[in-house]
C-alpha cells in the first residue's frame, strides 16, 4: 500500500477510535481537557506509527554505510509501504550493478597489468641491445638511458599495481611466526646507502621483542615500505627514529612540511612532488596490507615532523 | 654451450636470440610446448629458458616431460605472471630459477651462467680471470693471490659485471640486481655509481687492471 494511503487509513481509524472513547466518557470529563488528551494520544500514536513505517529506511542507510568502500553488495528487504519496497528493489539492483562494475574493473586492471609485462620486456631488451651498438654518441646514449629508465618506472608501477591486486585477492595466505624486530633490522640494511648519502641520524630502539603469527612476504613489504618512506621523504642530515614496543612500531622522521591532507596520505598516486619519479603506490600498498592483516596504521604530521604508528594488536 | 628459448612472442624471442648468439651461445628456439618437447627429445641443451604461458599449453607441462625422461638440463622459467604459486610450482617441478618479465638481458645472462656453472663444473666455486680470482662460495676476491676486502654489494657487482663481460650493462640492471625490485631505480643510481667507484679503486689498489669502464655513467662494461 502507498504511504499516503496507509497514513490516511491509519489516521481515520485512530481519529474514530479517539472520538468513540470520547463519546463513551463524554459526561464525566471537562470537554476541553478531553480534547487535549485526545490530541496528545493522537500525536503519540501517529509518531509510533511513522517510526514503524520508516524503520526500513534506517536499516537501509545503516547497511549502505556498512558496505561503502567494501567489496560487498546490498540486499535489502521488508519495506513496510510500497514506495520504500520499490526503492529497496532499485537500490538492490543498483548495488549489484555496482558490484559487477567493480569486478569487471578489477579484472580489467589485472589483465592489463599482466598484458603489459611482455611489451615492457620487449622494449627493455631492445634498448639493451641498442646499448651494445658501437660508436654511439653520448647524446644517443642519453636518449637510450631515458628510455631504459622510463621502462623501469613503468614496470615498477605495474609491479605495484599487480601486488595491490594480489593483496586484494587475498593471495598471501601462509602464516608463520615472525620476529618484527628482526624484520626491521633486516630491512634497514637495504637502505644503508641512502641513509649514508643523506647523512641521516638513525636511532633504533628494538629492545622489546614482538612476535606475531603473520604472512612473511606481506610483512616484509609492509616494513620495507614504511622505512623507505621515512628515508626517502627525508631531508639532508635529518633523522629517523624507530621504536618497537610489545604492540606498536613507531617511525618518526624529519622531512618537509606536508601540504597534503593527511587523509589522502594512503591514497594511490598522491606522491611527494619533491621526490622525483616516485611512483606513489608505496603507502596504498601499506594500507592494503594493514587491512588484510588486520593492523591499524595512523599517520600524523606536525610541521616538518612525520609520525607513522603501526599498531599490530588493536583491530580496527 | 647450447640454449633453448621457449617463448611465443616473436619480438622477445628475437631479442634473446640476438643477444645470446652474440655472446657465443648456440641458440635454438621453440614457440610451442609441442615443439619444445620434440627438440628436447632430440638435442642436448645446457639450459632451457622457458616461458610459462604458451599457445598450446603451460610451460609446466614441459617441465613434467623433462622430469619424466630424466633429462639433465638447467631450466629458467620466464614468465609474465609474477604469481608466487606458479613460481613454487615451477621450482617444485625441477626448474632451477625463475625470472619475471620485464627482465634485463644481462640479468638473464648472469642467471644462465650461474646455472651452467653449477651443473657443469660440479660446483667449482672459483672463477679465474687473469690476475683476478673470485671464490663464489667464500665470497672472496684475490688479486695476484692477495685477498682484497670487498663489501657484499661490491662483490655481487663484480660478479655481475664479470658474468656479463664485454657487454654494456645498464645501470638500472645493476640497480635491480643489487637491490631487488623494492627500490625505485632512480633512487639507487647514485649508489650504483659509488659502488662501481669503490670497486674500481679497490681492484686498482690490489694491483689489478682497470677492466671496468663507464659509459658516461649510463652503463658499465667489464672489458677484457
Amino acid at each position: 500500500m502507498k504511504l499516503s494511503l496507509k497514513i490516511f487509513v491509519f489516521s481515520v481509524i485512530l481519529a474514530s477510535s479517539i472520538l468513540l472513547i470520547g463519546f463513551v466518557l463524554r459526561s464525566k470529563m471537562d470537554p476541553l481537557l478531553m480534547g487535549g488528551v485526545g490530541i496528545f494520544l493522537f500525536a503519540i500514536c501517529q509518531f509510533l506509527f511513522i517510526r514503524y513505517l520508516t524503520r526500513g529506511m534506517e536499516v537501509a542507510s545503516a547497511q549502505l554505510s556498512l558496505i561503502r568502500g567494501t567489496k560487498e553488495f546490498l540486499y535489502l528487504e521488508g519495506g513496510r509501504f510500497k514506495e520504500l519496497a520499490d526503492l529497496q528493489v532499485e537500490l538492490n539492483a543498483f548495488s549489484v550493478a555496482n558490484h559487477e562494475n567493480y569486478l569487471s574493473q578489477k579484472r580489467y586492471s589485472e589483465n592489463l597489468s599482466h598484458e603489459l609485462l611482455t611489451p615492457l620486456a620487449i622494449i627493455r631488451t631492445k634498448a639493451e641491445l641498442l646499448l651494445q651498438a658501437p660508436d654511439l654518441r653520448e647524446v644517443d646514449l642519453q636518449h637510450l638511458d631515458s628510455i631504459i629508465q622510463t621502462v623501469g618506472r613503468l614496470s615498477n608501477l605495474n609491479r605495484g599495481l599487480i601486488l595491490l591486486s594480489k593483496i586484494n585477492n587475498r593471495q598471501f595466505v601462509d602464516v608463520e611466526k615472525l620476529d618484527i624486530a628482526e624484520l626491521v633490522s633486516e630491512s634497514l640494511e637495504n637502505f644503508e646507502d641512502q641513509i649514508r648519502k643523506k647523512q641521516l641520524a638513525v636511532r633504533v630502539n628494538l629492545t622489546q621483542k614482538l612476535q606475531l603469527e603473520s604472512n612473511l612476504n606481506l610483512m616484509r613489504i609492509l616494513i620495507a615500505n614504511l622505512i623507505k618512506n621515512a628515508v626517502f621523504h627525508n631531508i639532508e642530515e635529518g633523522y629517523v627514529h624507530i621504536d618497537l614496543n610489545g604492540q606498536m612500531l613507531r617511525i618518526e622522521n624529519s622531512g618537509l612540511p606536508n601540504d597534503h591532507d593527511p587523509n589522502l596520505f594512503f591514497q594511490r598516486f598522491v606522491s611527494d612532488k619533491n621526490a622525483d619519479h616516485s611512483i606513489g603506490l608505496g603507502l596504498s600498498i601499506v594500507k592494503e596490507i594493514c587491512q588484510t592483516l588486520g593492523f591499524t596504521i595512523t599517520y600524523e604530521s606536525i610541521d616538518a615532523l612525520h609520525i607513522l604508528r603501526l599498531d599490530f594488536l588493536t583491530k580496527v | 654451450m647450447k640454449l633453448l628459448f621457449v617463448e611465443d612472442d616473436q619480438d622477445l624471442l628475437k631479442s634473446m636470440l640476438f643477444y645470446f648468439n652474440e655472446i657465443g651461445y648456440n641458440c635454438e628456439k621453440a614457440k610451442t610446448v609441442a615443439e619444445a618437447v620434440e627438440k628436447v627429445g632430440v638435442y642436448d641443451y645446457d639450459c632451457i629458458i622457458l616461458d610459462l604461458v604458451l599457445p598450446d599449453g603451460s610451460g609446466l607441462d614441459l617441465l613434467e616431460e623433462i622430469k619424466l625422461r630424466k633429462i639433465d638440463v638447467g631450466i629458467i622459467i620466464l614468465s609474465a605472471n609474477s604469481n608466487l604459486d606458479d613460481k613454487l610450482k615451477g621450482l617444485d617441478r625441477g626448474a632451477d630459477d625463475y625470472l619475471t618479465k620485464p627482465f634485463h638481458l644481462s640479468e638473464l645472462n648472469s642467471r644462465i651462467k650461474s646455472i651452467i656453472r653449477r651443473k657443469k663444473q660440479g660446483g667449482n666455486a672459483v672463477i679465474t680471470f687473469n690476475e683476478l680470482e673470485i671464490n663464489t662460495d667464500a665470497q672472496e676476491v684475490h688479486v695476484n693471490k692477495e685477498l682484497i676486502h670487498l663489501t657484499k654489494k661490491e662483490f655481487d657487482l663484480l660478479l655481475y659485471l664479470i658474468f656479463n663481460k664485454n657487454k654494456v650493462v645498464a645501470k638500472s640492471s645493476i640497480s635491480e640486481h643489487l637491490w631487488g625490485d623494492f627500490m625505485d631505480q632512480s633512487d639507487s643510481f647514485d649508489s650504483v655509481y659509488s659502488h662501481v667507484k669503490n670497486l674500481k679503486r679497490k681492484l686498482k689498489e690490489g694491483g689489478g687492471q682497470d677492466y671496468i669502464k663507464s659509459l658516461y655513467g649510463i652503463g658499465y662494461i667489464f672489458k677484457t
